[in-house]
């Protein structure tokens, strides 16, 4: 028993002095990364409200081409972000979040209400109070690509999203691999039209025939999801 | 007294090794009068065999993608955006590999606005994305870098990096692409030129 009572002090003793450590624990320092600046901000969505989880990154306006794999951060619960490697100079601050449907805007596919803020950096210094603003939302294009004849998936296919009556392309992608299937915001702000493509098949344009005389400009509303079933036919059956 | 050494080996490869302990130190005996001692040394092995499962043994290619984002000055500039799974040998994709990149033969960006560098290492937790372009620059008319060969590494923080697939004559260009994998060049724009999904891309 006594021992138990010793135990119960030094185990409350001890409690308590980490409830205390946790307490008063710092934040780790939020400095720039060696010879980069660093930008502290939040990223607010529709209606003003903060977008938590989204990813946020700096685009030099004239610096090197960023590493490949890029170099991102993603905001907190509060849509708060730290950026701590952004080349010194004068950078656009951009997010995205595809599962909240906000692309990567300031592309000539992606348009927004609200350009990204072009924030000027210098090494070693913080930029505060940076505020992305997002919206509108994007819509989906979610579905798959089918052989006509067999109904089976085609794998080889792509999809590329142009111009509503010009010949400009605005964004190109395959499929996603394994599902073989596609997922893909495009803009509410402005009509475009889409076709589907594959070694082998006819090219198929979404409109009433699916013939490229017939194509016809898709729009979509913020938020909104459309789910297609495209079905191409062997090029050699035509 | 059981003095037994015990540790851990981590394989990078599938094949067969083996390892090998020494041992040295003395026996000691009793002669009836004293307690004495003679050395005694030796050694032993034992194969240890390493299969591929989960182990990264090279890449494949998840999507394929590109669009145009606008600069201030060179106005509409192409991104290519290729997305790799990194799979054991068996082809099942592995998640919270650490990548990095190593490029060889980087010529001048003519674009002016400084070199592209390598990314360091990084753990995805499953598919990773390797972004081409030549970002905004000055120029705003045809410039561009080339690499030779760009090689994607595993890269285990204690152990050495291990090359998982490579790229052959990458060409980034402020309106095209492209790049070489099992011989055959792969260039975007058109839609055409991306890289089929599913590709195995070996080291």
């Amino acid at each position: 028993m006594r021992i138990f009572v010793k135990g119960s002090l030094y185990t409350l003793l001890l409690t308590s002095l980490m409830l205390l450590h946790a307490v008063q624990a710092p934040s780790p320092p939020r400095t720039p990364a060696p010879g980069f600046g660093a930008v502290e901000g939040m990223v607010l969505g529709e209606g003003g409200r903060p977008v938590p989880g989204v990813t946020v990154f700096a685009v030099p306006e004239n610096g090197p081409p960023l590493p490949g794999f890029g170099y991102e951060v993603h905001a907190d619960a509060k849509g708060k972000f730290f950026l701590p490697r952004v080349w010194p100079g004068l950078n656009r601050l951009c997010a995205k979040d595809q599962s909240k449907f906000y692309p990567e805007t300031g592309t000539t596919f992606y348009d927004s209400d609200f350009p990204y803020p072009e924030v000027r950096v210098k090494e070693a210094e913080i930029a505060r109070n940076v505020i992305i603003r997002l919206g509108p939302r994007a819509g989906r294009l979610t579905g798959k690509v089918l052989d006509a004849d067999t109904g089976t998936p085609i794998r080889r296919a792509g999809l590329t999203f142009l111009h509503a009556e010009g010949a400009q392309e605005y964004m190109g992608t395959t499929l996603r691999w394994p599902t073989l299937d596609f997922d893909v915001l495009v803009p509410s702000t402005k009509p475009f039209r889409m076709k589907v493509w594959a070694p082998g098949y006819q090219t198929w344009y979404y409109g009433k025939d699916g013939t490229q005389a017939g194509a016809e400009p898709l729009r979509l509303s913020p938020g909104e999801t459309k789910e297609l079933v495209i079905r191409l036919h062997p090029a050699k059956s035509k | 007294m059981d003095t037994t050494v015990k540790g851990q080996v981590d394989g990078v490869a599938a094949g067969t090794s083996y390892i090998q302990a020494a041992y040295s130190g003395y026996n000691y005996y009793w002669n009836g009068y004293s307690c004495l001692n003679s050395p005694v040394n030796g050694d032993g092995y034992a194969t240890m065999n390493m299969c591929d499962s989960g182990v990264p043994d090279h890449l494949e290619v998840a999507l394929d993608s590109y669009q145009y984002p606008i600069c201030p000055k060179s106005g509409p500039t192409l991104k290519r955006i290729i997305a790799y799974d990194v799979v054991d040998a068996e082809g099942i994709p592995l998640s919270n590999i650490p990548v990095t990149e190593a490029y060889s033969g980087l010529s001048k960006n003519t674009c002016g606005n400084g070199q592209p560098s390598p990314t360091p290492c990084k753990t995805y937790s499953n598919e990773f994305a390797d972004n081409q372009s030549v970002y905004c620059n000055n120029v705003g008319g045809s410039c561009g870098y080339a690499i030779s060969i760009l090689q994607y590494h595993w890269c285990p923080s204690l152990l050495a990096q291990v090359a998982i697939g490579t790229l052959y004559t990458v060409q980034v260009l402020n309106n095209s692409a492209s790049l070489t994998v099992n011989g055959k060049k792969y260039a975007v724009p058109p839609d055409s030129g991306e890289l089929p999904i599913g590709t195995d891309i070996y080291p």
